[in-house]
């Protein structure tokens, strides 16, 4: 019997060894960083940073990185996991209100004094420092920036006589006269229901971050006046036909072909997407417009999401060994120095999140050239109302905004949906 | 002789392997979402003790009674029609006609596509908008039958009752025909000479000797419904709004989307406990009976 005992310690043992695995620093001085991205295909999907990488490790020899990625939902799921087992790769890419709950926990670590030191907070952009804080304490670098709107294809306007709208008003009106010409005015997908940024942008319009504080210790509902105003608008944008008639089986991925074919006249996104309209067909024919004001607003109208998206953290775990936290904050360093933000801008032609002083080839490159105008422009930069929000009612939130494109709420239920995730966290 | 001075000995060892990974990937992780449906964990920190919170919420919880009255309706509809379906296709395989055997192949085929696949080719056939049926309806001039089959309130768990109905139907086929066949030639051969017809003797002699067979069907009926995931997730992704998701996929969202760990553990919980007591609550009426017909 203790024979057999013995055999199942060691079976135990091995299994329990296998699920663990090792990252540690090797003996002959090479240190490993393991990346978690959250896309599938680094190459094709973030060509910045598997240029990067590869920069970086032709500059630093003794270092060595492996990525490995999945899609958003699927990539979370797993860090979440990998929390659970205190297997967090190094360096993890994570959306903030997940890298704020990993934070409060002790899972990730504190980077502020360490940004400091590697000069890193130097090379961002000014509203881009201190991107992810809990307790006032860095835990997070900026990933991309946040910018999001509506891209729409410029030809079709013209064509229909068309020109940007800026009031709700004249959002309507393009929308009816899109629609009047059987085109599809904006390609949506309800399937992703994360795909609602431009109306993140509209709910800001309607005080969602001067209600914030309110709204969490439950001082203030969010069926209030001014939700229900911003929802009132999303179902005059669906009454008005804003929307295709498969927007519940159709996803973001498939929303985004339907507007490249030319097949939609506006598609809600953001500035990850410049890449990708870059390579497509009618690159030369985008524009992009923030999004409605409303004369029922609160506040300044004028305002848009120009803020940091995801955020890169280092791991608690990997910032206990000396020499791959400084290998980390190496990498860092070259991300977001000039040779990281200069392989961004020129190479692959997306918006860095660091100082950039070079020039763009706006013949060549129109979308990124229209996004730095629109970036630089006079709308005063807000955050994601997402990342303020605990995962649980952001996703609500998300539901309730497609509950309403989708003809299923009330601007008053879509309201009290959110409530009710809200009130279980109060 | 070894073995014989200790028989368990050798049964232990034997068993080992099997039991560990029993123990480690189903016992285990059962008595961890027991535990973790009287938590408010998230998935991250500490998980804290909330009594039976999450079970009280079950109940005012409204996704959570669309997603269990999805999943009954998917049960009644494809529960009916496999268990019908199945038998009747058995029936028919039964017999001996040319092309048999390339019909129990294509017949059995949809069963070992994976589910993903299975809710993606349909999802090309039952797309509203670009969908195989409503084009073919509206080259035919019949757009006024074009309904929603996916992404709608109405029809979207009559549509993945339909597709489960299709990819199971050879699989419940293939179990009722081995269980025809094992029942002897010979009685029908004296049924028929008293007179009966085949149909009746299908009623008489066919039913009442698959009675375990058919007892095992329903029951994997019944687990299968309880596992639908996939076919929704590819499907409709549970939309529009949740209205067409299933208990696993409204499971699976408020896990791993929302992050209420704590609170998906107990739908799971109770999604185990309904289909134990869906299926035990079967079998007990089936046995019953049983006895009654023999006393």
């Amino acid at each position: 019997m203790k024979k057999l005992a013995s055999i199942l310690i060691v079976m135990l043992a091995s299994f329990a060894l296998l699920a663990t695995g090792s990252s540690e620093s090797s003996s002959d001085g090479r240190v490993t960083i393991t990346i978690g991205e959250h896309v599938a295909n680094i190459e094709t999907q973030s060509p910045h940073v598997a240029k990067i990488i590869s920069g970086f490790l032709a500059e630093n020899p003794d270092v060595d990185i492996q990525v490995s990625g999945s899609e958003v939902s699927e990539h979370l799921t797993k860090m979440r996991l990998a929390a659970q087992n205190d297997s967090l790769p190094d360096i993890i890419w994570l959306e903030q209100p997940i890298a704020k709950e990993m934070a409060a926990a002790g899972y990730l670590h504190d980077m502020t004094d360490d940004l400091e030191a590697y000069g890193i907070n130097d090379s961002l952009l000014p509203g881009l420092v201190h991107s992810c804080t809990v307790d006032g304490r860095d835990y997070g670098l900026p990933s991309e920036i946040m910018m999001v709107g509506f891209f729409y294809n410029k030809t079709m306007f013209d064509e229909l006589g068309l020109s940007e709208p800026e009031t709700f008003d004249e959002f309507i009106s393009v929308i009816d006269s899109i629609h009047a010409a059987g085109i599809t005015p904006i390609a949506i997908g309800a399937r992703s229901n994360y795909s609602v940024w431009a109306f993140q942008s509209m709910l800001t319009r309607y005080g969602f971050f001067e209600k914030l504080p309110a709204l969490e210790s439950g001082e203030l509902s969010w069926v209030n006046d001014d939700f229900i105003h911003f929802f009132e608008k999303v179902a005059t944008m669906r009454d008005h036909h804003a929307f295709s008639t498969n927007v519940a089986t159709q996803d973001y991925f498939e929303a985004k072909e339907v507007f490249l074919a030319g097949n939609a006249a506006i598609f809600n996104s953001g500035a990850w997407d410049i890449a990708a309209f870059e390579a497509s067909p009618i690159a030369h024919e985008m524009g992009f417009f923030w999004g409605p004001t409303f004369t029922d607003g609160v506040g300044d109208q004028r305002i848009a999401i120009k803020t940091s998206g995801g955020v890169y953290c280092i791991s608690e775990k990997a910032a206990k060994d000396p020499s791959k936290l400084d290998a980390i904050m190496r990498f860092f360093s070259y991300y977001y120095g000039e040779p990281g933000t200069k392989i961004i801008a020129e190479e692959t032609f997306a918006l860095p999140t660091s100082r950039y002083n070079g020039q763009i080839d706006e013949s060549q490159h129109p979308v990124l050239s229209e996004m730095i105008k629109k970036l630089n422009d006079d709308w005063a930069s807000t955050k994601e109302p997402f990342s303020s929000l605990s995962t649980n009612v952001g996703n609500t939130l998300f539901d309730a905004i497609f509950g309403v494109i989708n003809g299923i709420y009330t601007p008053e239920q879509a309201c009290q949906v959110v409530e009710d995730a809200m009130a279980l966290e109060r | 002789m070894n073995q014989l001075r200790c028989p368990s000995r050798t049964k232990i060892i034997l068993l080992a392997p099997t039991m560990i990974m029993y123990i480690v990937f189903l016992v285990m992780p059962l008595f961890i979402a027991v535990r973790y449906s009287f938590t408010d964990f998230s998935g991250i920190g500490k998980a804290v003790f909330s009594g039976a919170d999450n079970y009280m919420k079950l109940a005012e919880d409204r996704l959570f009674l669309v997603s269990l009255k999805n999943t009954m309706i998917i049960m009644g509809l494809s529960g009916v029609g496999l268990l019908v379906g199945s038998f009747i296709v058995a029936l028919v395989l039964n017999e001996d006609f040319p092309g048999n055997t390339l019909s129990k192949a294509m017949i059995f085929a949809p069963y070992v596509i994976a589910p993903i696949i299975v809710g993606l080719i349909w999802g090309f056939i039952l797309n509203p908008e670009y969908g195989l049926i409503n084009s073919v309806l509206r080259k035919l001039g019949l757009e006024s039958l074009c309904i929603e089959w996916i992404g709608g309130t109405k029809w979207t768990p009559v549509a993945v009752s339909m597709v489960f109905f299709w990819q199971l139907l050879g699989f419940h086929a293939t179990i009722f025909l081995a269980g025809i066949k094992t029942i002897p030639g010979d009685l029908y051969e004296a049924a028929s000479i008293d007179g009966c017809s085949r149909s009746r003797s299908v009623f008489l002699i066919t039913i009442p000797l698959l009675k375990e067979t058919i007892i095992m069907n329903v029951i994997l009926i019944i687990t299968g419904v309880f596992k639908i995931y996939e076919l929704v997730v590819q499907l409709t992704g549970g939309g529009p709004n949740h209205l067409s998701d299933t208990l696993v996929s409204y499971m699976y969202y408020v896990v791993f989307t929302s992050s209420r760990y704590g609170y998906g553990m107990a739908i799971a919980v109770f999604i185990l406990v309904i289909s134990m007591c869906v299926s035990f609550f079967y079998l007990r009426i089936s046995r019953n009976r049983g006895k009654e017909a023999a006393a």
